[in-house]
C-alpha cells in the first residue's frame, strides 16, 4: 500500500513538473497568437496582453490581401522541407554507418574530417562562388542544397546511436556474407528510426526557418520561402532609424499585428511535424531484432 | 591486424563503406572546404580590385583591433562564462526532462506535452526580444507588476547587469531544452529493454533504474553534445544576445561577448578582413579545445569520444 | 513502403515543378528586357538618328521593390530614349536586413552592376574606396554631367573628392541646417498651461514636466536609435557655437581644432541635462532597449512634449489630439539670433561600382534625372494619377497601395533626391515640411563636407567606437551617473587609443583644411 501511494506521487510530481514547463513554453504562442488578433490601437494603448480589449483580424487581412504570395511562400517552403529533410537524412545517415563501424580504419580521421567544418566557415564570399559555379541560384535547388542537407552536428547524433547498437548485428550479417550497404539499409536504418527521426525534424525546422540562402541566391519573387516574407517585414525597421523622421520614404512601420500574425502563419504547418514523427520513437526495437 | 596493410587495401576491403561516405564527404568539401582558401583574406589587407592573389599580406595586422582591446579579455571570459553556464543548464534540464518524460505512460500527455516544448525553437529571438521586453520593462512590465502586486519595488532590469547571465541562462533553457531533449528520448528509446525486464526482475525501483540503467546508457550521448558544443565555446551567440542586449551598455559588463564586441567594434568600418581574422581566432582555439577534450574523453570514457 | 515511395515520387515532381517554372520566369524578366527596349529603341530614334547603342545600367538600393516599379520602370526607360539618352535604367533592392552583406558580396565577386549607394553617415564613402569598391568618375562628371554641378552646390562636392578624385554624386536632399531642431507639441504645452517658447534648456524639462503633471500624463522624451549621435540641439546654446561632433568622439571646433568630445565641457553640460531628465522620468528608464518601433509610434502620433528633430504626418497626429491644429506643432532652435549652420553635407551618395563597364551612362543617367522636373518626377514618383498625384507646386500625394499600407511606387528621396526638385507629402506636419525647403541664409560649416577616413587607425577606431556604446553613451544618456562613471570611461577611450584617433582626425582635418584655400 505504502508503496504504491509513493509512486503516485512521484507521478503526480512528474506530470506537475512537465505541465508547467509545456505551459512556460506555449504561453510565449499563445501570447503571439492573442496580438496577432488584436485591435493595433489596443496594442499601442497596452502593450502586449494575452487579454486583449478589442479583437480585430486586421492583422491577417493585410496579408492575406496577398494571398498568392503566401499561398506560393507555403509551397516552396513545404517543398523545400520535405525534399531537403529526406535527402538530408539519407545522406547523413549513410555517413553515419561507417562512421560507426570499427572496422573502418579511417573513421577517426574522417571524423575529424567532418568535425572542422562545425568550426570553420570560409565565409560568405567564397561560398557565394561555389552555389554560381554549381548552378545554385535562382531556382528551388538553392534553397535546398547549400549549407543544409548535410550537418555533421547531425551525424554525430547517428553515429552515437549506430555506436550503442549492440556489434554482434552487424558481425553476424558479415557472416551471412551481407555487404556493407545492404547492412546500412536494412539492419541499422530501420532500428534507428528514433534517432533518424530526431534529426529528420532538427533538418526540417533548419529548412523552414531557413531566409538566408533565400536572400543571398534567389531573386525570383516565386521562390520566397514563408521566412523570407517575415523577414523582408522586420528588416526594414532598422531603415527608419538613420533618417530624419517625415523623409519620403517607401517604407512604413508594418503594424504590430501584421507582424505577430506572420509569425504564426510562418509557424503555421511545421507544428504538425513533431507529434507525426513521435511515433518513431519505440522503445524495443532491438530486442526483436537480435532475437529474430 | 590491418594496421600492417596499406591504405589501398583499407578501401579495397571497406569499399562499401566509403562509397556510403563519399555523398557526405564530397558535401562537406564543396561548402566547407573549398571555402576556406578565403580565410586567408584575415591576413590581408583585402581589396576588391585585387582579390585575393593579389591583395597585400599584413600579417596579425587585422587581429591587432582585438588583441589591444583592453576589453578583450572581459569579453573572452564573458563568451566562456555564458557559453558553459548555456550548457551545463541546457543539457542539464534537456536530461531532467527527457528522464521524466520516460517515466510517464499517458500517450496522449506526452504528445502534448512534448509538441508544447519545442514550441519556442520555431520563434526567433528577435520575435523573443520583444516578449522579454514587454515582460522586464520597467513601467508596465509583467514581472514588475507583479513584484508590485506582492508590495516589492519595480526593479530596473535593464540596468541590472548581474541579472542578465541568469535571465539569459533562463531564456536559453526555454528556449532550447525541449529541443535537446528530444536526442536524449531518441538515446533513451535505443536502449535495449531487456536491461529494464532484468531489473524488475531484481526488484529495481525507479530511481534505481534511472539512476543505474537509463542515466549511464545516454552518458555517451551527452558526452557528444558536450564536446560538439565545446568547439563553439568561443563563439557567443549573436543572434540571440544582440537581440536582447542590444545597444544596452549599461547590461555589457556580463552579457558581452567576443561576437557582439565585434560587431560593435567593426560596425562602421565594415571590413571583412578583420571579421575573418577574428572567426578564424575563435574557431581555431575551439579545435584545439576540442582536441584535448577529446583526448582526455578517449582516455577515461571511451563512448563518448567523437573521434 | 509503397505509401512512401509515391509520397517521393509526388514531391519529386512537385519540386521540378517548381523548378521548371523558376526557369522559365527568369528569362522573362532579365533576357528579354533589353530586347523590348532594343526594339522601342528602333521605333523611336532609328530614323532620325544613326544607331548608338542602348546600354542598361543596374542601380542597387536598399530596401523592397514597390509593386508598380515594372510599370514606372518601362515608363522611364521609355522617356530615357525619346530625350534621346541611350540608357536603360534598371533597379535591384536588396532588403535592409541583408544590405551590408549583399553589397560586400557583389563587390567581391565583381558582380556586373553599375550604381549603388552609400550612407556615408554609416558606413563610410572612404571605406569603400579604400577598399577599392568605387571608381573615380571625374572626368564623366565633366564630360556628361553638367546639370549635376548645376543642381548640387559647390561645397557639397567637396565631401566625394579624394585628391582630386569623384568617388560619387552626393544626394542633396534636404536642408541640412534644420538639423540640430526640435519639435514642440504647443498643443499639449498650452493645455497644461506651459511655455511655449524655452530660452535655455532647464525650461524645456520645466514645461514638459507642467505637462505631464497637469494633464495627468506621463510622456517622455523620444530618443532614437540607443546609439545616435550626440543631441546637436544644444549645440546653438553654447558659446563655442559652431561646432560639430563627428563619430561620437570627434569634436570639431570653428577654427578647426579637434578635441575629444567626451572630454569637453559641453559632453559635461549636456550629460547634466540628460542625468536630469532621466532622474525626473522624462525620458523613458529603459532607453537604452526600448524598442526603435515605439519611439518612432510615439513620434508619429505626436506623444511628445518636445522631440528632437521632425516630427511626422498630421494626420496621424490627429488620431491622438483631434483638436490639435497643424500650428501646434512648431520647429525650433535655441538662439535664433545665431546664424545657421549646415554641420554636416552629403550624407547619402550614389556612387558607381569599380566592376562597373558604364560609368558614363550611370553619370549620364543621373545628369537625366536631375534635367528637369518631369524626369525627376517619373523617376522618383511614377506615374501621375497612378502612384501620386501632385499637389499644388511642390507638394505630391502618394498613392497608397491598400494591400501592403505601404506606396505603390516611391524612390526615396534621401537615396537620390534634389531638393531643387524635391515633392513633399502635403500630410506631413507644416514644422517637418521646413527639411525641405532652401535656407538661403544657413551658411556650410568648414568642415560640413569633411569626412574622416579611419583606414590608419582603424584598429583604435574600432575598439574606441565598441566603448562608446558601451561606457559612454549609458552616461550621456543620464542612465548613469556622469560623475561616478565618466572616469573610468574616459580611461577606457584611452585605453582603445583615442588620443591617436582624435590626433589623426586632426591631422586629416588640417589637410582638408588646406585644400579649401
Amino acid at each position: 500500500m505504502r508503496i504504491t501511494r509513493r509512486i503516485t506521487l512521484g507521478t503526480i510530481t512528474v506530470y506537475t513538473v512537465l505541465a508547467l514547463f509545456s505551459i512556460a513554453c506555449l504561453l510565449p504562442i499563445l501570447l503571439t497568437l492573442m496580438v496577432s488578433f488584436t485591435d493595433e490601437d489596443s496594442i499601442i494603448r497596452n502593450g502586449y496582453s494575452l487579454f486583449p480589449e478589442k479583437f480585430s483580424l486586421d492583422g491577417y487581412r493585410t496579408i492575406f490581401v496577398n494571398w498568392g504570395l503566401i499561398f506560393r511562400g507555403y509551397l516552396v517552403s513545404i517543398t523545400v522541407t520535405v525534399v531537403g529533410s529526406i535527402l538530408a537524412v539519407i545522406i547523413t545517415a549513410l555517413a553515419a554507418y561507417p562512421m560507426s563501424n570499427p572496422n573502418v580504419k579511417y573513421r577517426n580521421a574522417i571524423a575529424l574530417y567532418f568535425f572542422i567544418t562545425i568550426l570553420f566557415q570560409g565565409g560568405l564570399v567564397p561560398w557565394y562562388l561555389m552555389n554560381i559555379k554549381l548552378g545554385l541560384t535562382n531556382n528551388i535547388f538553392a534553397l535546398i542544397v547549400p549549407t543544409l542537407m548535410f550537418s555533421a552536428f547531425n551525424m554525430f547524433l547517428v553515429k552515437n546511436f549506430m555506436e550503442s547498437l549492440p556489434s554482434a548485428l552487424r558481425e553476424s550479417a558479415y557472416i551471412d556474407g551481407v555487404n556493407d550497404i545492404r547492412i546500412a539499409f536494412q539492419i541499422y536504418m530501420p532500428l534507428c528510426m528514433p534517432v533518424l527521426a530526431t534529426v529528420s525534424l532538427f533538418y526540417a525546422l533548419n529548412y523552414w526557418n531557413d531566409w538566408y540562402n533565400a536572400i543571398m541566391l534567389v531573386d525570383n519573387k516565386q521562390l520566397y520561402p514563408m521566412q523570407y516574407i517575415l523577414f523582408q517585414l522586420r528588416s526594414n525597421i532598422q531603415m527608419l532609424e538613420m533618417l530624419p523622421t517625415g523623409a519620403n520614404s517607401g517604407y512604413t512601420l508594418p503594424a504590430e499585428s501584421t507582424k505577430m500574425a506572420t509569425v504564426i502563419l510562418t509557424i503555421g504547418p511545421i507544428v504538425f511535424l513533431y507529434p507525426y514523427l513521435q511515433r518513431y520513437f519505440v522503445k524495443g526495437l532491438i530486442v526483436g531484432s537480435v532475437k529474430g | 591486424m590491418n594496421k600492417r596493410k596499406g591504405f589501398f587495401y583499407e578501401i579495397a576491403i571497406n569499399r562499401y563503406s566509403y562509397l556510403l561516405l563519399l555523398p557526405a564527404m564530397i558535401y562537406v568539401f564543396l561548402f566547407s572546404y573549398a571555402t576556406y582558401p578565403y580565410l586567408l583574406i584575415a591576413f590581408q589587407r583585402f581589396n576588391y580590385q585585387k582579390g585575393l592573389s593579389n591583395s597585400e599580406w599584413i600579417g596579425l595586422e587585422n587581429f591587432r583591433f582585438f588583441l589591444i582591446s583592453n576589453d578583450a579579455l572581459t569579453v573572452t571570459l564573458n563568451t566562456i562564462k555564458l557559453n558553459v553556464l548555456f550548457l551545463v543548464f541546457v543539457t542539464f534540464f534537456a536530461v531532467a526532462l527527457a528522464l521524466l518524460f520516460n517515466e510517464i505512460k499517458n500517450r496522449i500527455f506526452i504528445k502534448l506535452a512534448q509538441t508544447a516544448m519545442i514550441f519556442p525553437s520555431f520563434l526567433s529571438w528577435i520575435i523573443v526580444s520583444y516578449m522579454m521586453y514587454s515582460m522586464f520593462t520597467m513601467d508596465y512590465g509583467i514581472i514588475n507588476q507583479v513584484i508590485e502586486f506582492f508590495g516589492g519595488e519595480p526593479v530596473n532590469w535593464y540596468s541590472k547587469a548581474e541579472a542578465w547571465p541568469w535571465i539569459l541562462v533562463g531564456m536559453k533553457v526555454w528556449k532550447d531544452a525541449g529541443m535537446a531533449s528530444i536526442i536524449y528520448l531518441a538515446a533513451i528509446s535505443g536502449i535495449d529493454q531487456s536491461l529494464y525486464e532484468s531489473a524488475d526482475i531484481d526488484g529495481a525501483s525507479r530511481w534505481q533504474k534511472m539512476t543505474r540503467i537509463t542515466l549511464p546508457l545516454i552518458a555517451s550521448t551527452i558526452a557528444i553534445l558536450t564536446l560538439l558544443n565545446l568547439g563553439k565555446i568561443f563563439y557567443g551567440d549573436f543572434v540571440m544576445i544582440y537581440a536582447i542586449i542590444g545597444d544596452n551598455g549599461v547590461l555589457y559588463s556580463t552579457t558581452d561577448v567576443i561576437d557582439t564586441y565585434v560587431f560593435r567594434a567593426l560596425r562602421q568600418i565594415g571590413d571583412p578582413s578583420n571579421a575573418a581574422a577574428i572567426g578564424l581566432f575563435q574557431s581555431t582555439v575551439g579545435l584545439l579545445l576540442v582536441f584535448v577534450a577529446n583526448w582526455l574523453t578517449r582516455r577515461f570514457f571511451k563512448e563518448g569520444a567523437l573521434y | 513502403m509503397k505509401k512512401v515511395s509515391m509520397v517521393i515520387v509526388s514531391l519529386v515532381m512537385l519540386t521540378l515543378l517548381l523548378a521548371a517554372c523558376s526557369n522559365n520566369n527568369e528569362p522573362v524578366n532579365t533576357a528579354k528586357e533589353p530586347d523590348s527596349s532594343a526594339k522601342d529603341n528602333t521605333d523611336n530614334n532609328a530614323v532620325t538618328e544613326p544607331k548608338e547603342e542602348v546600354i542598361t545600367i543596374k542601380y542597387v538600393i536598399p530596401g523592397t521593390e514597390p509593386n508598380e516599379w515594372p510599370a514606372v520602370k518601362e515608363a522611364v526607360n521609355k522617356k530615357l530614349l525619346a530625350d534621346g539618352v541611350n540608357v536603360q535604367i534598371e533597379k535591384e533592392y536588396i532588403d535592409w536586413g541583408a544590405w551590408e552583406q549583399k553589397i560586400n558580396l557583389k563587390l567581391s565577386t565583381n558582380e556586373d552592376f553599375d550604381m549603388f549607394h552609400v550612407m556615408n553617415d554609416w558606413i563610410q564613402l572612404a571605406n569603400y574606396a579604400g577598399r577599392g569598391a568605387l571608381k573615380d568618375i571625374s572626368a564623366e562628371i565633366e564630360q556628361y554631367g553638367p546639370n549635376l554641378k548645376k543642381v548640387i552646390p559647390e561645397s557639397v562636392w567637396s565631401s566625394v573628392n579624394k585628391e582630386g578624385k569623384i568617388y560619387g554624386v552626393p544626394a542633396y536632399w534636404y536642408e541640412a541646417a534644420v538639423d540640430g531642431s526640435i519639435t514642440i507639441n504647443k498643443h499639449l504645452l498650452n493645455k497644461a498651461g506651459a511655455a511655449t517658447s524655452f530660452s535655455n534648456r532647464q525650461e524645456m524639462l520645466d514645461a514638459m514636466a507642467q505637462v505631464n503633471k497637469n494633464l495627468d500624463m506621463k510622456l517622455n522624451i523620444p530618443i532614437r536609435g540607443g546609439t545616435a549621435g550626440p543631441a546637436d540641439i544644444f549645440q546653438r546654446t553654447y558659446d563655442s557655437y559652431p561646432f560639430t561632433v563627428r563619430d561620437n568622439i570627434a569634436y570639431i571646433s570653428g577654427d578647426g581644432v579637434v578635441k575629444n568630445w567626451v572630454e569637453t565641457d559641453e559632453f559635461k553640460q549636456d550629460a547634466a541635462w540628460f542625468r536630469q531628465a532621466y532622474e525626473a522620468k522624462l525620458i523613458h528608464p529603459d532607453v537604452l532597449t526600448v524598442k526603435q518601433e515605439q519611439v518612432e509610434q510615439q513620434i508619429k502620433s505626436g506623444q511628445y512634449v518636445f522631440t528632437f528633430g521632425t516630427g511626422n504626418k498630421f494626420v496621424d497626429v490627429q488620431k491622438t489630439y483631434p483638436d490639435a491644429k497643424d500650428e501646434d506643432f512648431e520647429l525650433f532652435q535655441f538662439n535664433p539670433e545665431k546664424p545657421s549652420y549646415r554641420m554636416v553635407n552629403a550624407k547619402n551618395i550614389n556612387v558607381v561600382a569599380a566592376s562597373s563597364k558604364h560609368p558614363a551612362e550611370a553619370v549620364k543617367f543621373l545628369n537625366w534625372l536631375y534635367d528637369n522636373q518631369d524626369n525627376y518626377d517619373l523617376f522618383m514618383y511614377g506615374i501621375e494619377g497612378t502612384t501620386y498625384t501632385k499637389v499644388g507646386d511642390k507638394g505630391l500625394e502618394t498613392v497608397i497601395d491598400p494591400k501592403t499600407n505601404t506606396p505603390l511606387y516611391l524612390q526615396d528621396d534621401w537615396m537620390i533626391g534634389n531638393l531643387n526638385f524635391i515633392r513633399v507629402d502635403q500630410s506631413l506636419l507644416s514644422a517637418t515640411k521646413q527639411l525641405y525647403i532652401e535656407n538661403p541664409e544657413a551658411k556650410n560649416f568648414f568642415a560640413a563636407d569633411f569626412f574622416f577616413d579611419p583606414a590608419s587607425v582603424k584598429a583604435e577606431m574600432g575598439n574606441v567606437q565598441a566603448v562608446i556604446t558601451s561606457d559612454v553613451t549609458p552616461v550621456y544618456r543620464g542612465v548613469l551617473d556622469y560623475d561616478k562613471y565618466i572616469k573610468s570611461a574616459q580611461d577606457k577611450l584611452k585605453a582603445a587609443g583615442i588620443e591617436k584617433v582624435i590626433a589623426e582626425y586632426q591631422r586629416q582635418l588640417d589637410a582638408y583644411k588646406a585644400t579649401l584655400k
